[in-house]
Formats: C-alpha cells, structure tokens, sequence
C-alpha cells in the first residue's frame, strides 16, 4: 500500500522532472546593482549589500503542493552566476552555453542581453577568475595547458565544501544571531586601530547580510498569505497560511516545532548558496539537529511520524531543485549539475554513544521516497555502534537502485578528523561533506578540492621526459630518458621527482587562492552559523572558524600510476622480458603495431586482485605522495589530499599518453580509487582488498571507492545480508567509503538510445549521484564500461 | 613463511580458486576446484575438471589446471579471512571430485580449519572410506551429490556403480561429530533422476541417516556446454532442457515425506 502523503510527493517530484535546465541571470543582475550602490565601500561591505539585495529582489515562487518554499533563482532547477567570482565565464560561454556538452543550461535572449549590458561590463577584469588569470605564473599555467593539473575550479566558485552551524541557526536564528553582531559592534571603537576597524566592518557585513536573509523570508511569507487570498481550495488554503506562519517565524527566530526547524534550515541553505554558487553546502547530521523538535511534536500530538516524514521528502525534492552553474570545463571534471550537498545519518554522538535515532531512518526513506539525485544521502555507519536494523535500512535503500546511501566507515571518518588537528571528543561528530570529503559541523574551513594531479600524468611525464604527447612540448620537469634508467631505482627516483614537481605546482596556485579568496570572497552569509567567527571578528573566509585546515589537492587516476609502477618493475627489471627502449617506442606508438609489447604490459598483475606485487605500490606511492603534500603549508595549515575523482577521470586521460600498465592513450584514467575498468576480475572481495592497502586515513579530505553490482546478487533477504557483509568488511579493512550502483548494463545501453524513456535513471558518478541521461556519453560510456560484479563468484 | 605444518608442501593440480561464491556453502566462499574425477556424468557441467592432468583447450587460448602446493592454496584462501567473518563463509574444496587428490585435500581442509577457517567440500563420494574419513574429521560441512540410487542407471549415466558411494553415504550418516553436517545433493535430470520411485528411493535411503541435515535439490543446467565445444569432447545430453519450478517442487513434496529437503 502506497502511503498516502506518497501522493503530494509524487507531484512534486513530477513537477521537478518537468523543469529543464535554465540559466538565472537576476541573481547577478542583483548582485551587480549592490556593488554598484557601495562602490568606494570595503569589498566586504559591499558584498553584504549586494547579497541582501538579491535577497530583497529576486524572483520568488511558490509551487502547488509545497508545504516547504523558497529557491535560488527564478524557477527550480536553474542554476545562478556569481558575477563576483566568474563573470567572464558566462561571457566566454554565451553562444555554447545552451549545446555544450556537460551540464548545458537554457538561457533565453532577452536574459544574454540584459546580462552583456548591465553585468558584463561591470566585472571585467574584476572577477575573481579574471584576476586569476592576470596573475596565475607560466609553471602554472604550462601544466594546466599540458592537461597534468586542472586549477580553475575555485575560481569559478567560491566556498561551499562546509558543514554550516546548523546547530547555532536553530539555537539562535538569524535574528538572534544579528543582535549579537550588533552587541558586538557596540563594544568596537575605530580609534583602536585597524584591527578593530576590520572587525567592525565585519561585524556590520554579518548585520547587513542577516537583514537580507530575514526579509527574504518575510517575502516569502507575503506571497503566501497573497496565495492563500486567491485560493479557492480550503486545504490549500490552510496550507498557504501555515506555511506564510512558519516563514514569518524562521530563520528570523528559533524554530517551535520540527516544520519550523526544516524551513528555517532551507532557507538558510538557499541564502548561503545565493552568497557563492558553491558545491556542498552540506546538510550535516540532520537526524541529530532535528530529532529533539521531532520527539517534542510526536510527544505533544503535534504530528504524526507519516507527517514527518512528508516534510523530510518534501525538504529532499527542495534541495534538489537547486542546480549547479559551472563553466564547461569544470563541468565536464563534475557533471550532472551536482551540488553535492550531503546528509548523513548514523554514527555516534558526543558522548561516544550509538547516534541511531528515528530521523536517521526517516532520511533513509526521503531517498527511496523521492528517488531523485540530491541531496547526498550517506551514512556514517559505526560497526561497533550502530544496530544491524540501520544498516539494513541503508542496504535496502542501495537495493532499490538509488545508489544512495553510500556507507563510510565511521572510525576512518573520525581519524581523518583527527588527522586534521580537531580533538576526539569534536570529531566524533564528524560530517562527510560534497563527494566524499570531512567535515565538522560551524567549526572547520577549508576548500575540500582545489583542483585535480593527474597520476597518469605523472607517470607520461616520466616516460616522456617532460614533454606532453598531444603537442610535444615541454609541460613539466626533465626527469632524464627513461632508457637511460638502470635500476628500478632509477625509476622511482623519477616518478618521485615528479610527483615532487606536481605538488609543488599545485602550491603554487594554492597560495594565489588564498591570496585572492582572502582579498575578494567574504561570506558574511555562511560566516553567521560560525560561532568562531562571532567571537573572533573574523570572516569565514579569512580564518574565523574554529578549526582552520589547509586546503585539499585531490588527485586522480590511482589504479594507472599504481599498475603502471609494477608493470615497468616486472617487465623492465625483474622479469626482464622487454627494455625500456622497447617499451618507449611502444608507448610512443600508443602500442599501434606493438601488440605483444600491449600484451606484456597486459599480463603483469593487476591493482584490484588482491595481488601484493601490485598493491604495495598503492601504499608506498600514495604514503609518498600525501607526505608531499603535507610538506607545504598555508595560513590555514598544511596541505590536504583526498581521492574524489568526481567526473574527472575522463577528461583528465584526454591529456595523457599511453602508459606502461597498457592503457591506451586519451581513454579515461580509473575512476576513484578502485581498478581499471575490467581489469579486477576476481569479483568483490579481493577488489576491496587491493583498495584496503591505500592510506586512507591519511587522505584526510576522503578516497572514494565505486562499486557496480548487478541486481541478481542482492535477491532476497539473502541478498541483503550479503550486502551488509560487504559493508561490515569494508569497516573491516578500513577502507573509508564505498558506494553501489545497482543497475543491469542492458539498462544503461538502453538508455542511451532512448534518453526519454530513462529519464529519471539514477547512476552514481562518483561521490554523488546524477541523472544517467543528462550526462556526457564519455561519461555515460566510462560508467557501463566499469567492471561489474555479476555475481560474488 | 607463514608457519610450518604437516602436508604444507604437498602438491596438487588445482583447476581454479573463485573467491566470494555464495553458491558452496554459508556465506561468502573461496572455492577451490581440484583436477581429476573418476566419474563420466553424462551432465557434468566441469568437464575441464575431469581429467587429472593440466589440459589446454584446442585454440590453445586458455590452460586448465595449475600446480599448487597446500601453503600456495591456503595464501589464497586466507586473503577473504575478513569477509568469511562477517558472513560465516569459508573454503569449500571441490572438484572434478576432491577425492582423486584425498591426501592433499585432507592437509589443506586440517589447515584452514586450524587456522579457524570454515571448510567444505563437494564430493561424490566415490573413494575408498580410509581416504575419506581423515577430512571428514576437520571438516564442518559434506555436499555429496547422490545422483541416482537405481544401480543400473546410476552405472548408464555416470560411469561408475554407486554401491561404494552408498555405502560412503551410509557411514558418513551415522558419524556422530561436533561440528560436523551432511548435505546430500540431487541435481534432477529430467527423464534420468526424477520419477516418483527413484525419488522415493532416495528418500527412504536419508531417512534413515541422523547425521544427513537435509536433502537438496538442484535443477539440471547446461552451463557446461561452452567448455565441452571449447575442449572437443561431446556433450552427453542432448535433448534435455531444465526442469521447471513446479517440476521441482513436485519432487521436492516427495523426498520431503521422508527427509528435510530444499531446492
Ligand atoms: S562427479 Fe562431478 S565432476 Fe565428476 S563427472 Fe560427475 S559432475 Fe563432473
């Protein structure tokens, strides 16, 4: 029996599907005028205004149905531009942006003129990206132009990868909140010098910005009283008023009830994200911010438990009519307009104890009840914790084909945490956060991923002494020709150097980052829910959260490096069964007319097998090279790394030659941190045991493990606890994350040639979820090509 | 050199190892299939498993059997230990028949089971009782297939008599072992091993055993024919198509008049 609250999810979910993808140009538009109104004010000042007016201007809507309101541009499923950070990118892209191949968006005329007239004009020169490109230094750029590094994505957008202080928001409200700054500021005195000057304007950023968000919800909450006049339908009717009620109330005060609570959490979400046109702002511990208004209303008669969760689906479809702008390229490295805004349930609280409440299985089922792409449905699953039922309700729910949740491994969490300088007793209430990195909940910045290394790069880098195969120039450094290499040694002693030398460079545009994001990307939005920075006068974004971590490199292409590395140590050295010259000239010849010499290369083990010869290089090069990374520093502390390929696997290998592991040139790198596709060919097991040998723990912002099964090994109740015995060993291994894609080949081949009959066909891409069918068909192809597991045998 | 033990260098021709079956046994499995079997089933769905010697298909494209040693097999099968862990499972031995290499076998099931590894096997049977009871001894679980009980049919469709397996059947069915259970599998032929009074037969014969848990029976399948074209032999069958669902449950409500059974 379908349940009955089913029905308004239904129609809210058809009425998502309904909507293509567009472009809002207003939000820029807004966002222009409020720089524009403050020009000669401190940059802060008037990011502040220009955000609260777009909070006061821009469209607002209310959808039949809606028992939750609000969104980020004019319509759902549009996605907004932050002309601060990248307005040239809409420039650049005006003509392709509605045929380009990732993620197009539709943008009518009327909207690219209003924007070349009043937005363009404005920025040039100004945007983050552009005074990106005005200063990015040749070795930078070189590798980005060889394809080794890709570097622009934080400049395209700004923060998000953060867990907000969603316990602070529904503690204080945003009103509560903006009194405090206003206390604040009254003790100030701008005679002490600059340093008080700079808090003050802080200060004055946090109250103008509050004004902004209180007023949106106001708006909201006029248009629904407006509604509710002209409604006809009494239940509507009654539903309008309320919902009119419950924005006059939030996010302006402390929620009263668990309704409150979740609309006060939307509309926050929406402020922030107007405030960046970020990825990942992400929703946290729900099941833990929200389950003491649940259990209150529950007590009281208030609500039925069908009524909680209606809401809970109805704040699921909310957040996935948020669309994520990016430019053409970054899309292409993430695409399927993710915004990767994560929740999570499970894990353990503050006092070490089992977290399992009733909210962390009604989340569970907002997925399965609404089955779209967003948000990020994860769990922390505690083994030692958490009941079996939990863990059960996750595996059903991956059973039904939602590819959601995926399952971290609780305890590598915490250590990630730890390893990122956060006491126990706080990372114990760790928050995954975007694809798959770590977070803590109004406590931690950082950028997660700032940008990709490719590790097949690395190694063409080796082989071809420096130069790149597409155009033959020089992109990295000279590490000496590979046939000159006598011992294995010699060979790593190279692939070390590069590594050296791709860290470096990523450093190098890290520092720039900073530099500019310190200078040119306030958030006084975000910067409200910061308990730290209330306390501190300091933005978000120059250091005022609790625990400041240096940002993430996020490095791509393990199973290539990794077979790559034993293949030259078997063949060239060990076994002696080619020369390096051989296989230079084959390599050079992407093995056209050297197909022994691709045969060879072929044979020596595989990372996946659970063979040791291989997989040691996936701990000894993966120790090296996250040692590397911790070595450079930032004023928010040393270097991170994690393993989130996202889509980034496939455009990345159109820069990269062929390798010695005998992949093809061009052809996407592996994806995540799992085998080369059809190459794992001893079934699950051993894959994750080959997995387990990477340092997980060490990649603090995540390593992300994709797993494809076929439907026929999760039949039945057997099924399940087979499923279940694949996630309890992952903890086992301690291998951090692992997400499943349920889905038969035969399925995804047919939707490719018929895209309209499998158009809400979820797959998982990497750490999140997409719409098969609004993804790129290298993408589409990368996905079916990857080993499937038909059976546990 | 993990440790030292007795038959650890003993070697053996193994076919293959398939980690993560879910088909042999509880939980999650490494199943190693032994070279050599003395039976010709006519259904055999392993006939590269058949001979005893390491054989190569006609192409010459791919090379059943291997050399190994017990410590080689037991490095293998002890690389899944974490997810027999969590889902009971072990090693299953099985074959060809595992009993052409008894010795072998025994040393490896005594290991495993040392090394607190579940172990299995999957056997006809069909082997003097002194090799079989040395494995019996470590072993948690026995499927032995008892494919037909009529004497002469049993010799027309496999090759060999069966009074040496019942009588196997026999012994094993009266052990009175801790850890130990006895599974006697029916793979249903149809026209060979189906009608009522083979499978009355059949069920008569467990009733009286205590140690058999149950009888289990398994649909006929032509999974095997591939490898027959590949290998050059003929396929013994031809004509016979797998029995369906409501076959299999009326057999099922026969032998379960006398003995537990599941398909
Ligand atoms: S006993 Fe098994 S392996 Fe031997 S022939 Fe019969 S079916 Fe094949």
């Amino acid at each position: 029996m379908p349940k009955e609250y089913m029905n308004r999810i239904q129609a809210l979910r058809d009425n998502y599907m309904s909507h293509r993808v567009e472009m809002d140009i207003l939000d820029a538009y807004y966002v222009t005028e409020g720089f524009k109104a403050t020009e000669g004010q401190p940059w802060q000042i008037q990011k502040a205004t220009a955000m609260k007016n777009v909070y006061e201007k821009k469209p607002i809507f209310i959808q039949d149905n809606e028992l939750l309101v609000g969104g980020v541009a004019f319509k759902p499923r549009a996605g907004i531009l932050n002309p601060d950070s990248a307005c040239s990118v809409i420039e650049k892209e005006l003509d392709t942006i509605g045929t380009r191949k990732y993620d197009p968006f539709y943008l009518s005329e009327e909207n690219k003129k209003l924007f070349m007239e009043e937005v363009a004009p404005y920025w040039r020169g100004k945007c983050v990206l552009d005074r990106w490109n005005a200063m990015m230094p040749d070795d930078v750029r070189t590798m980005r132009d060889g394809g080794m590094l890709y570097v622009d994505k934080k400049f395209v957008r700004g923060y998000g990868e953060n867990t907000p202080g969603w316990r602070t928001l529904l503690k204080k409200g945003i009103g509560g909140i903006k009194k405090e700054a206003a206390q604040k500021l009254a003790q100030l005195d701008d005679a002490d010098g600059e340093d008080a000057l700079k808090k003050i304007i802080f200060y004055k950023s946090l109250i103008i910005t509050a004004e902004g968000i209180i007023a949106l919800a106001n708006r909201q909450a006029d248009l629904a009283e407006q509604l509710a006049e002209e409604e006809t339908d009494e239940n509507r009717k009654a539903e309008l008023l309320k919902i009119a009620e419950v924005n006059r109330h939030v996010p302006e005060n402390p929620p009263r009830n668990y309704y409150e609570a979740l609309q006060s959490m939307l509309t926050y979400e929406f402020c922030i994200f107007m405030e960046q046109n970020a990825s990942s702002y992400n929703l946290g511990r729900m099941d833990q911010y929200l389950i003491d208004f649940y259990n209150k209303d529950i007590q009281d008669g208030l609500m039925t438990k069908e009524e909680a969760q209606e809401l809970l689906d109805c704040f699921w479809i909310k957040i996935a009519e948020m669309g994520l702008f990016q430019d053409g390229e970054s899309a292409a490295f993430s695409a399927g307009y993710n915004m990767t805004v994560q929740v999570t349930a499970g894990g353990i609280d503050q006092n070490g104890r089992d977290a399992v409440n009733d909210l962390s299985y009604m989340t569970i089922q907002a997925t399965m009840d609404t089955a779209l792409k967003e948000p990020n449905m994860t769990v922390r699953y505690n083994m030692a914790k958490n009941p079996d039922a939990f863990l059960r309700k996750a595996a059903e729910c991956i059973r039904m084909g939602r590819t959601m949740p995926a399952v971290y491994h609780d305890d590598a969490g915490i250590k990630m945490l730890l390893n990122k300088g956060v006491p126990l007793s706080q990372a114990w209430d760790w928050t995954p956060c975007g694809c798959v990195e770590t977070n803590l909940e109004g406590r931690l910045k950082s950028y997660t991923d700032i940008g990709e290394v490719s590790m097949g790069g690395v190694i063409d880098m080796v082989m071809t002494n420096g130069r790149s195969r597409k155009t033959g120039e020089l992109v990295s450094i000279q590490t000496g020709d590979p046939r000159t290499f006598a011992t294995f040694e010699d060979f790593m002693t190279a692939v070390k150097k590069q590594i050296d030398y791709f860290v470096h460079t990523m450093a190098t545009m890290n520092a720039y980052l900073d530099y500019l994001s310190e200078h040119y990307r306030p958030v006084a939005a975000l910067s409200l829910t910061y308990p730290n920075c209330m306390a501190s006068g300091k933005d978000y974004a120059n250091g005022g959260a609790t625990f400041n971590v240096g940002n993430g490199i996020n490095i791509i292409g393990q199973a290539d490096i990794i077979n790559s590395v034993a293949a030259v140590k078997s063949l060239i050295f060990d076994d002696k069964k080619l020369t390096m010259a051989a296989l230079c000239d084959a390599l050079d010849h992407n093995f056209e007319g050297y197909d022994e010499v691709q045969d060879l290369c072929m044979s020596v083990p595989k990372y996946g097998n659970d063979e040791a010869y291989v997989d040691t290089f996936a701990s000894k090069i993966y120790t090296y090279l996250v040692d590397q990374i911790e070595k450079y520093d930032s004023p928010f502390g040393h270097l991170t790394a994690g393993m989130l390929p996202v889509s980034g696997n496939v455009p990345i290998g159109q820069s990269v030659g062929a390798l010695p592991s005998g992949r093809k040139a061009w052809l996407p790198l592996a994806d995540g941190i799992g085998a080369t596709g059809g190459t794992d060919v001893k079934g699950a097991t051993a894959l994750l045991k080959s997995v387990s040998n990477l340092p997980h723990s060490r990649f603090t912002q995540g390593t992300q493990m994709n797993l494809k099964l076929d439907p026929k090994m999760l039949k039945g109740d057997q099924g399940l606890n087979n499923m279940m015995v694949m996630l309890k060993t992952q903890c086992t291994l301690d291998i951090y994350h692992t997400q499943y894609n349920i889905i038969d080949r035969s399925v995804l081949e047919d939707a490719q040639v018929h895209p309209k009959d499998h158009r809400d066909l979820l797959v998982r891409v990497a750490g999140y979820t997409a719409f098969f069918v609004e993804l790129g068909k290298d993408i589409q192809d990368d996905i079916i090509q990857r080993t499937e597991i038909a059976q546990f045998s | 050199m993990y440790q030292e033990y007795e038959g650890r260098d003993l070697s053996g021709t193994v076919l293959r190892i398939v980690k993560s079956s879910i088909y042999d046994g509880n939980g999650l499995r490494t199943v190693v299939f032994m070279k050599g079997c003395p039976l010709r089933c006519k259904w055999c769905s392993t006939p590269e498993g058949i001979n005893a010697k390491i054989e190569t298909t006609k192409d010459g494209k791919l090379t059943y059997g291997n050399r190994m040693t017990v410590e080689e097999v037991m490095a293998e099968v002890r690389k899944d230990s974490p997810f027999y862990f969590h889902s009971g499972g072990g090693m299953t031995v099985s074959g060809g028949e595992m009993l052409f290499q008894a010795e072998f076998v025994a040393a490896l099931v005594k290991q495993a089971c040392k090394e607190g590894i579940n172990t299995a096997v999957e056997t006809s049977f069909y082997s003097s009782w002194e090799k079989i009871e040395p494995i019996l001894a470590c072993l948690n679980t026995a499927f032995v297939d008892l494919k037909v009980m009529d004497e002469a049919r049993h010799r027309a469709f496999t090759g060999v008599d069966n009074e040496i397996i019942l009588s196997n059947i026999k012994k094993a069915g009266n052990l009175d072992l801790p850890n130990f259970k006895l599974i006697i599998r029916r793979p249903l032929v149809p026209g060979v091993n189906d009608s009522e009074a083979e499978l009355v037969a059949l069920g008569q014969f467990l009733e009286a055993l205590p140690a058999v848990q149950h009888l289990q029976l398994l649909p006929y399948h032509r999974y095997g024919t591939d490898t027959y074209r590949k290998l050059g032999i003929d396929y013994g069958l031809d004509n016979v198509e797998t029995p369906s669902e409501q076959h299999m449950k009326w057999c099922q409500r026969i032998t379960n008049n006398y003995v537990k059974t599941i398909i």
